[in-house]
């Protein structure tokens, strides 16, 4: 035990990393601030630009597959699932019908995972190290691909996610006694940025300012989400460490507890997962440790698009729900994949496996990466708007 | 061994097995040690490893290029 010790951080080392200067605490309350801002303005100027009509312009993605390849797509494009989530978010603010935003949140969840799967490839020139980064960076990918194998019949069939994303988001406007309709203090807080914004750029029309709304909102979302992360990366780095060290041979629960807390302090799932890359490549960790990891940062990465949908106007309660159903989405395929014993592996096995076929022949690497968030979305995209 | 073992008595065989069990069970809990222990030294290059982990164009075109020089020598 007291060897152990040997190997964890020193407090007062910890304590100077992470607290950060005031100067960086500032900075990250502004930009969750500015973040929270552009998701009220994305809903606005989705809605000044639609008008009624934000069903009919969303007609393309009403199938189920190319909603799930729309977010994909643009989540491996951006890197970033919470960058994705809170434009869907805001866009569920603005009309977007809920059974539309609904594979797409899904298609986050595994367009995301290709930022530690590119991050895996720089151990190419170690072939057993790169076997291992490669596994541990994949066992994700393969994780959220058997989650929407399981999950996207069942909502298609059911509506399974809709309506848990439902009941939960009426806990807070169904009727309660304090309900957020009443006293909303986070779009009370926001609305002076939001209507001036929308009054400034809606004088241009509706059509054309509400675009430009979406635009700038998209913009601002991408900014503040990349340099709060990297903020919270720097300040953060000593907490994370902290929580990392507790986990260790504190079986699968911790590692999952440990994986979500550390995703919430630097809000990025891609930055936790990425991260279990080199430790699994050193051989330090293995995969069957590394996964819990995984699965708790999918949960974490939820929190931001919760927190951008609590101040947004227009549809609201629906905002509330497409926040509430990517989080239910996450821990329920958690507790649904990871608590079945049959399922339990099966992301694992996979993962080692083309670790190893990967490792022996690299271009299988590549092949893998272009043809999973690439060739058959953009496959599966053609065949669903041919059908 | 297994000539030996006839003359063991079956009190003793108990006994050997338990030690075994109990050797096993040290030798796990020792490895299981190990292991934490250089999970535990990894972490503590958490920093150089989370820059790492960074993703950029720079590894990207040492993949590729990894990757074109394989090919290369292959054939």
């Amino acid at each position: 035990m007291s060897e152990t010790n040997v190997y964890r951080a020193d407090p007062e080392m910890v304590d100077q990393e992470s607290r950060g200067t005031w100067l960086d605490w500032l900075a990250v309350a502004a930009l969750v601030y500015l973040l929270i801002c552009a998701v009220g303005m994305i809903g606005s100027g989705f809605k000044a630009a639609t008008g009624d009509q934000a069903k009919e312009l969303f007609a393309f993605a009403s199938n189920p597959f190319a909603g799930l390849v729309v977010g994909t797509v643009a989540t491996a494009l951006i890197q970033s699932s919470s960058t994705v989530t809170s434009i869907i978010v805001g866009l569920v603010a603005g009309g977007l019908p809920v059974s539309v935003a609904v594979p797409m949140v899904m298609g986050a969840n595994i367009g995301t995972s290709i930022t530690n799967t590119l991050v895996s490839l720089g151990h190419v020139r170690e072939k057993k190290e790169f076997a291992r980064a490669f596994s541990a960076a994949t066992v994700h990918d393969f994780f959220n691909l058997f989650s929407v194998v399981v999950f996207l019949p069942l909502e298609i069939a059911f509506g399974l996610l809709e309506k848990t994303g439902k009941f939960l988001a009426s806990f807070f406007y169904g009727g309660a006694n304090v309900s957020m309709k009443d006293a909303n203090f986070m779009k009370m807080a926001t609305s002076p940025v939001v209507d001036t914004a929308k009054k400034g750029l809606l004088q241009f029309g509706d059509q054309i300012g509400g675009t430009m709304l979406i635009i700038l909102g998209i913009v601002l979302i991408f900014v503040s989400i990349t340099l709060v992360g990297k903020l919270l990366k720097k300040v953060m780095v000593g907490k994370a460490r902290e929580i990392m060290h507790t986990a260790i041979g504190r079986g699968p629960i911790a590692g999952i507890g440990s994986g979500t807390l550390v995703t919430v302090l630097v809000q990025s799932s891609s930055t936790t997962t990425s991260l279990m890359v080199p430790l699994a490549g050193s051989g330090a960790f293995g995969l069957k440790q590394i996964y819990p990891f995984t699965l708790g940062a999918n949960i974490g990465t939820c929190v931001t698009a919760l927190l951008a949908a609590t101040a947004v106007s227009g549809n609201a309660e629906a905002a509330l729900q497409i926040a509430f159903i990517h989080l239910a989405y996450n821990v329920i395929g958690v507790i649904v994949i990871y608590g079945l014993p049959f399922f339990r592996y099966l992301p694992v096995h996979a993962a080692e496996w083309l670790g190893r076929t990967a490792s022996e022949n690299k271009l299988i690497a590549l092949l893998y990466i272009v043809g999973v968030f690439f060739v058959v979305p953009g496959l599966c995209l053609g065949v669903s708007s041919a059908i | 061994m297994s000539t030996n073992l006839t003359t063991v008595t079956t009190e003793s065989l108990h006994g050997l097995i338990k030690e075994t069990e109990d050797t096993l069970q040290e030798l796990k809990q020792e490895l299981q040690r190990r292991e934490e222990m250089a999970q535990h030294r990894e972490l503590e290059n958490i920093d150089s490893h989370i820059r790492s982990a960074e993703l950029s164009i720079k590894s990207l075109r040492d993949f590729v290029a990894y990757l074109l020089a394989d090919l290369r020598s292959d054939k």
